[in-house]
This record gives structure tokens, C-alpha cells and sequence, in this order.
């Protein structure tokens, strides 16, 4: 999986939030809001993590005290809530 | 929530900004709170106008509603439990105590730029083609410049540049300046023809003083140089204006030869700007400018136009900057005037709309100064500190690397209520003058309020007025 093409994240006021720019405009024109956790995914997922298996990885190591269960769940959540702004 | 009823919405803010920022999120436990550093608070018609310079919202209360609000204090959390503090913590007039507000407006003001989808391609360009001139204005800024034309090999040079840098969408837009840049109309047309026959779309404005635009000139400048929009100042009226402008001998009666040229311009749909140009010892005359170009110009020509004052001289360093503050009062009456006469229909828009730029050094990318010698600029002013090199030799990495560094916000200006209207004084390296900035940011948007709020009370009047014509009409029919 990745990030499609011309949408980005900025951070907004101690979050983050993700717009789309150029073509991916005509696409989506509203806007992502993310913590903290769905911006280090998000970061996960620019740096190559193409697999849920290895953005699980990559939280689990980043995070000492986070356990898989609560990680899953915030990556379900994570992709329920970026699914316009991912592809395979 | 619902606003509460002591205060009124008068403008719910820049939509762009409101939907980037959603509803202010909780504040931690414990956190005290504050005012909003971006709060610039009006007292008129016996009420506050409160008005937040980044959000651009703009808020309308009696003072004892909001007395305790107007201090600068801090409040605990416990302050919540009352709905207008609620409501205005929402909207960010309230925020706790350790916000970052500065880096809150740089983020959105990087979210809107991105928005905009700028390209970084060069588009602007400001064609020196001489720097001589038909006058000999005592205030002007190149006194003691050399008067030269632009050189053929300078001329070949400016072509190739902008052919070099072609956007995609090839096209241009040329701001003529000077010098006089009617001087030399062989050099204008030289440029335009070659960049058109290349492919270039163009159109241009241009600065003139409008001593040479006469019927045929003003044709060809619509025409062939496709300029939609001019600059000319006038100084005062007849006498004054002579005096002022000193032209050489070849202008005769260069007063009424302007209005006159300015009368042909219009004619050719050519939007004509005239600037009023102010210093303490031409007030008085420029308000019988005023009344005179009332009365000169008809309706059709008067819309047009747009009539403004400015001040003759910059503040230290800025070459496009303010003058003092007693003559920016008294240009800020004069063109409260100019308004109030309805020459120049004053636009709401610059308060409502967070500015994204502001002058050509916040994006250089976009545009450059070429000036009769050829070399380049990134302020229109000039100055040794903006150049980055020149247009036979090219753009010198290490000058063009301090001019496009990232924004910082300047010390001074991370906690004044004015940073998200002024240009945060990070790419331009000459405005230092941090007191008289805020000064002049106060006077100007002062004004600008006053107008936005009689703009949106001669509104809310209109509906009511409507709304009690149409409830008189339903009790005829019933009658």
C-alpha cells in the first residue's frame, strides 16, 4: 500500500491534517484530521511500510509500552479514516 | 453551540481558515487560559467590535457583557461553565495559556498556500526598459540614478531570460516601470513583439506618470503591449502639480495633458489606479484633487478608476514603505474621504480574507525585477540587498538562497496582533521599523473595520427593511 499521488499531511495546531493538491483536488477536496499516531502511520507508510504487518512493526518498535491489540486497533482506525487517501 | 445571545456574528471568519481549524480542541486539565493574541478590539456605536486577525471573525457586544473578557488576564477553566466564554473559546478568542498562536498561523497560512496550488514557475515580471524620465519629480526614487535605456544586447538578454524560464501555461504578465517607461515605446514593443512571436500569451500594467499616453500611444499600449491596468500619480491640482513634477520642456500644459491621456485610457478599458501622493505640505491640495476628479470623470469612467493616497516617503530601509505617522493619519483621512465621495468603492474582501502574499519578496519564485541594466531583483524597490544577479550572467545560488529561505517569524513579531495581515517581516530584510509597522497595521485596519461594519449594518437595515415591506404587503392582502 501506499500514499497516493497529491495528498499530503501538515501539521495544524499540535495535530496534523492531510489535503489533497493538483488533480488528486478533483478527487477529494476535503481534509483528513490525524493524532499523533495516525501521523507517525501516515510517516510509516511514506517511508515504505507497504504491509499492515510492517507499520505493526514499525508502532511496535517506535512505542515500547504499546501493546499489539491497541495497535491494531489504531491502525484499523487509521485506515478507516485515510481509505480515500491510500492505494495499493 | 449555539451563539449566545449578548453577542453578535457579524462574519463567521475566512471559511478557508474556519474549516481548516474546526472548533478549538479542549484545553488540557489544569491549563489556565488567555485572551487571543489575535484579538483587535474596536469601541464604536457604544459597543465592542472584536475582530480576530487570523479566523477574520468578526464578533459585535455590548461592554458590560464582555467586561470581564477585556483585560488581559488569565482565567482558570472554571470560566467554561459561563456559555459566552465557552462559545469564545470555540472560536479561539479564548485559548489556553501556552498556545503557540504564531506557529498556529503559519501552519494554516502553509495549508492555504498549498491549497492555492502555486506553481513555482516565473510569471511576474517588472521590465525596467529605462530608467529616464520626462520629469524630474523631487521625491523620486532613482534621484541620482543614471538615466539609461535598456541596451540592444540587454533587450536580446530580457528576451532569452523569459524565454528560458517559460511556464508551462506560457503565460506572462509584464509590469513597465521606470524611469518613464512611455520614453521608450521601440523598446515596449520590441519585447512584446518578440516574446508573442515566440509563443508567449502576455498580458501587462504599467507605472506611468501618463504625460505621453495620448490617443495613438494609449491604443498601442492596449493593443499591442496588452496593458489592462495603470499606475499614474497626480501630485495636486494645476499649479502644484507643475511645481511638483518639473517636467522638461516637451511636455506642454502637462496637467491637463494628463487628465486629458487619462480620459483615453479609460476609453480603451485600461484600468486606470491614480495615486495621490501625499507629504505634509500637498494635503490640502490633494482633497481639491479629490473633489476635481468627482467631478471631472463621468459614472462609466469612475468605475473604471480607483483613487488612492499614499505617502511620499518610505521608513527607514523600506523603499516601498510608510511614511510618518502624523502624515499616515492624515492619508488615511484622505482616503477615508475618497470613499466616503464614492469615487473608490472601498472592498471588504481585505478583511475578510487572510492574505495567503503580500509583496513580490514573500514569493519570489513567481517574479522578478529586471531593471535597464539588466540585472535582477527581488523587490521592486530595488534595493543592493534584494538583487540575486543578473539576466546576462544568471541568478547567483548564494544571493537567491537568503531570499527564498523559509519563513521565520521575526522575535517582535510572534506576539503581535497583527502578524497574520503583515508580511512577518522574514523575507524582507530591509523592514525593521517593528513599532511603527504595528502602528500602521492599526490605522489601516481601524479603518477598514469601521467601513466593514457599517458595510454589514447597512445589510442587516436592508433585510429588515425588506422584511417589514413584505409584512405590510401580507396585511394589505389580507386586509
Amino acid at each position: 500500500m501506499k500514499i497516493k499521488k497529491g495528498y499530503i499531511m501538515k501539521p495544524l495546531s499540535g495535530e496534523y491534517i492531510v489535503v489533497t493538491v493538483g488533480e488528486a483536488g478533483k478527487e477529494f477536496n476535503g481534509m483528513i484530521k490525524m493524532n499523533a499516531t495516525g501521523a507517525f502511520i501516515w510517516n510509516a507508510i511514506l517511508k515504505g511500510a507497504d504491509t499492515k504487518e510492517r507499520i505493526l512493526s514499525s508502532m511496535m518498535k517506535a512505542y515500547e509500552d504499546l501493546d499489539e491489540a491497541t495497535a491494531k486497533q489504531d491502525l484499523e482506525t487509521f485506515f478507516e479514516t485515510a481509505k480515500m487517501a491510500l492505494e495499493d | 453551540m449555539n451563539i449566545p445571545k449578548q453577542i453578535q456574528n457579524i462574519y463567521n471568519g475566512d471559511p478557508r481558515v474556519v474549516s481548516l481549524l474546526g472548533m478549538q480542541k479542549k484545553p488540557k486539565k489544569d491549563e489556565l487560559l488567555r485572551n487571543s493574541i489575535f484579538i483587535y478590539k474596536l469601541y464604536i456605536n457604544n459597543h465592542y467590535l472584536f475582530f480576530h486577525t487570523l479566523t477574520r471573525q468578526i464578533l459585535f457586544t455590548e461592554p458590560e457583557t464582555i467586561e470581564w473578557f477585556i483585560g488581559g488576564k488569565k482565567y482558570p477553566q472554571d470560566v467554561l461553565q459561563n456559555e459566552t466564554a465557552a462559545w469564545l473559546y470555540d472560536h479561539y478568542f479564548l485559548v489556553p495559556e501556552d498556545e503557540k498562536e504564531s506557529r498556529t498561523y503559519m501552519e494554516v497560512k502553509d495549508l492555504i498556500i498549498l491549497k492555492e496550488n502555486r506553481s513555482d514557475e516565473m510569471t511576474n515580471y517588472v521590465i525596467l526598459p529605462t530608467t529616464a524620465c520626462n520629469a524630474r519629480c523631487f521625491y523620486c526614487f532613482e534621484n541620482g540614478m543614471r538615466y539609461r535605456h535598456m541596451t540592444e544586447e540587454t533587450i536580446q538578454n530580457t528576451i532569452h531570460f523569459i524565454l528560458n524560464h517559460r511556464p508551462s501555461h506560457n503565460h506572462i504578465h509584464i509590469h513597465w516601470f521606470g524611469g518613464e517607461p512611455t520614453v521608450v515605446p521601440k523598446i515596449i514593443d520590441r519585447i512584446c513583439d518578440s516574446l508573442m512571436e515566440s509563443g508567449i500569451e502576455l498580458d501587462s500594467e504599467m507605472t506611468s506618470n501618463g504625460s505621453l499616453l495620448d490617443e495613438i500611444l494609449s491604443k498601442r499600449a492596449k493593443e499591442k503591449w496588452r496593458v489592462n491596468k495603470i499606475q499614474i500619480t497626480l501630485d495636486g491640482m494645476e499649479e502644484e502639480y507643475i511645481k511638483r513634477k518639473r517636467y522638461i520642456s516637451t511636455v506642454k500644459d502637462p496637467f491637463k495633458t494628463v487628465i486629458s491621456n487619462i480620459h483615453h485610457l479609460l476609453k480603451e478599458d485600461i484600468r486606470t489606479a491614480i495615486r495621490l501622493n501625499a507629504d505634509e505640505n500637498n494635503i490640502g491640495e490633494l482633497y481639491r484633487c479629490v473633489d476635481f476628479i468627482n467631478q471631472e470623470f463621468s459614472l462609466e469612467e469612475k468605475k473604471k478608476m480607483v483613487v488612492y493616497a499614499r505617502s511620499l516617503f518610505g521608513h527607514p530601509g523600506c523603499p516601498v514603505g510608510f511614511g510618518a505617522d502624523e502624515l499616515e493619519e492624515a492619508v488615511n483621512d484622505l482616503n477615508h474621504y475618497i470613499v466616503k465621495n464614492g469615487i473608490t468603492p472601498k472592498d471588504v474582501f481585505f478583511v475578510l480574507k487572510l492574505k495567503s502574499s503580500f509583496c513580490m519578496v514573500t514569493v519570489p519564485e513567481n517574479g522578478t525585477v529586471i531593471d535597464a541594466e539588466g540585472r535582477l531583483f527581488a523587490c521592486e524597490g530595488m534595493p543592493d540587498n534584494l538583487r540575486y544577479g543578473d539576466i546576462k550572467n544568471g541568478i547567483d545560488p548564494n544571493l537567491w538562497k537568503r531570499i527564498i529561505k523559509q519563513d521565520r517569524i521575526r522575535k517582535h513579531c510572534e506576539t503581535c496582533a497583527f502578524l497574520p495581515q503583515c508580511t512577518e517581516f522574514s523575507r524582507c530584510l530591509n523592514k525593521k521599523e517593528f513599532d511603527f509597522c504595528r502602528r500602521q497595521e492599526e490605522r489601516v485596519l481601524k479603518n477598514d473595520l469601521c467601513y466593514t461594519y457599517s458595510f454589514f449594518a447597512d445589510r442587516e437595515k436592508q433585510k429588515e427593511r425588506e422584511q417589514q415591506k413584505q409584512i405590510s404587503s401580507e396585511t394589505d392582502i389580507q386586509h
